[in-house]
């Protein structure tokens, strides 16, 4: 599965990362997006969800993400 | 400029505009409240949108079967565009066939009620730009929708029946959304908009081009309606529409200079002056505005909702309303 590291990047970044690698992805293939940024839990869904891709689970991990943040823990399935 | 329609007040509930026809309004038409309309002759009756969630949709079906007889079992829905408060209350109406453009169909799959409480959920952990989203879309119950899709699909102009009356299906997007129609019943010289029109407040051009929006704003024009009913604010007349069409030409005008300029977006919709338009409601709309428009005019990309929301924020923040 691929994973990609977007902690520390501020919104639209990773979503940029995730449209970016899901162009290069298989249909029906698994990614999981990590990301720090709050605005994430809006960016992240809108976009999937416009593009036809699938969330799988989004959760959170208390303070587990770089400086002490929120780490967001993506999980998605390119349509 | 007072743009109401003289013979109706612009108060909240039902409003029988005559021969069978009716509009539900929600002042103060901001964020979420929405108007809808009910046409009905003989048995049979077709509403124009459902609302924003099912205790407000329940209240106007309420009203509706008090008034009509016709109204005890709604038979049709027609939802003029996909943003969820034109069709969550579909699943109100557990018997109607439930009609739209095919466009608004699938949009209202990619922009599901439970989307919108993610996002109120995710609201406190998002700054100003949180507690903004929740100033627009707290007060309305998410979860008690359950989402109920359209089952007959239009791409082209289309008439159904109400007993003996035709209602008019006019596609006219992409503008507001992608699938934008109006609801024209020649019988009851009334048309339903949806959001070609917000009347006294900001339009919003989700998705242009705007060209549309101004042929949509003509071809009403050119109808045979003494009753408008749009999709936000007051019942109104030709000269609200014809307000609208001056919105969308003037804003084009004014987002195109400042994009030949080399402005970004953001700085165009602070720059530019909205001269007539200043006392309509929702003014940070503009910054949705130049953001579409940008992306017409030829800008790379459209700007993220976190982004367009967080720039609208900053917008109300510095360019408070006037009451």
């Amino acid at each position: 599965m691929t994973e990609i590291d977007a902690t520390g990047l501020t919104c639209p970044m990773p979503v940029l990362r995730l449209q970016k690698v899901l162009r290069d992805t298989p249909s029906k293939a698994r990614v999981t997006l990590l990301a720090t940024d709050p605005m994430a839990k809006i960016d992240v869904p809108h976009f999937l969800s416009e593009n036809g891709h699938t969330l799988l689970d989004q959760r959170a991990q208390d303070k587990a993400g770089p400086g002490g943040l929120d780490l967001l823990i993506f999980e998605v399935e390119k349509a | 400029m007072q743009l109401g329609h003289p013979k109706f007040a612009y108060e909240k509930g039902l409003h029988q505009i005559g021969n069978g026809a009716y509009a539900w309004l929600q002042p103060d038409g901001g964020w979420g409240w929405s108007n809808a309309g009910l046409v009905v002759d003989g048995d049979q009756s077709l509403l124009v949108d459902t609302l924003f969630d099912v205790p407000l949709t329940l209240d106007m079906l309420a009203a509706y079967k008090d008034a009509e007889n016709a109204a005890q079992t709604i038979n049709t829905v027609v939802n003029t565009h996909h943003n969820g408060d034109h069709c969550n209350g579909n699943c109100c109406c557990p018997d109607a066939r439930i009609i739209a453009h095919r466009a608004t169909a699938e949009h209202m799959q990619a922009e599901p009620p439970e989307m919108m409480q993610s996002f109120l959920d995710a609201a406190p952990d998002l700054g100003e730009m949180g507690k903004y989203f929740t100033s627009c879309f707290g007060p309305f119950d998410f979860k008690s929708v359950t989402q109920k899709l359209p089952d007959t699909l239009i791409d082209a102009e289309t008439t159904v029946k109400v007993g003996d009356k035709d209602v008019h299906l006019i596609p006219v997007g992409p503008a507001h959304t992608p699938g934008d129609t109006l609801a024209y019943v020649p019988a009851d010289r009334t048309v339903y908009t949806g959001d070609i029109l917000f009347i006294g407040g900001h339009p919003i051009i989700w998705e242009g081009p705007v060209q549309n929006w101004i042929d949509a704003c003509d071809r009403i024009i050119d109808m045979d309606v003494e009753t408008i009913v749009p999709g936000h604010g007051p019942i109104t007349t030709k000269a609200g529409v014809e307000e609208v069409r001056h919105y969308m030409v003037t804003m084009r005008n004014e987002a195109r200079a400042r994009y030949e300029a080399g402005m970004t977006y953001k700085e165009a919709a602070f720059d530019i002056a909205l001269g007539v338009f200043d006392d309509w409601g929702d003014r940070e709309r503009i910054v949705i505005n130049c953001a579409t428009m940008f992306h017409e005019f030829g800008a790379q990309g459209k700007p993220e909702i976190a982004e367009l929301f967080t720039a609208m924020a900053d917008y109300a923040a510095a360019r408070p309303q006037k009451d």
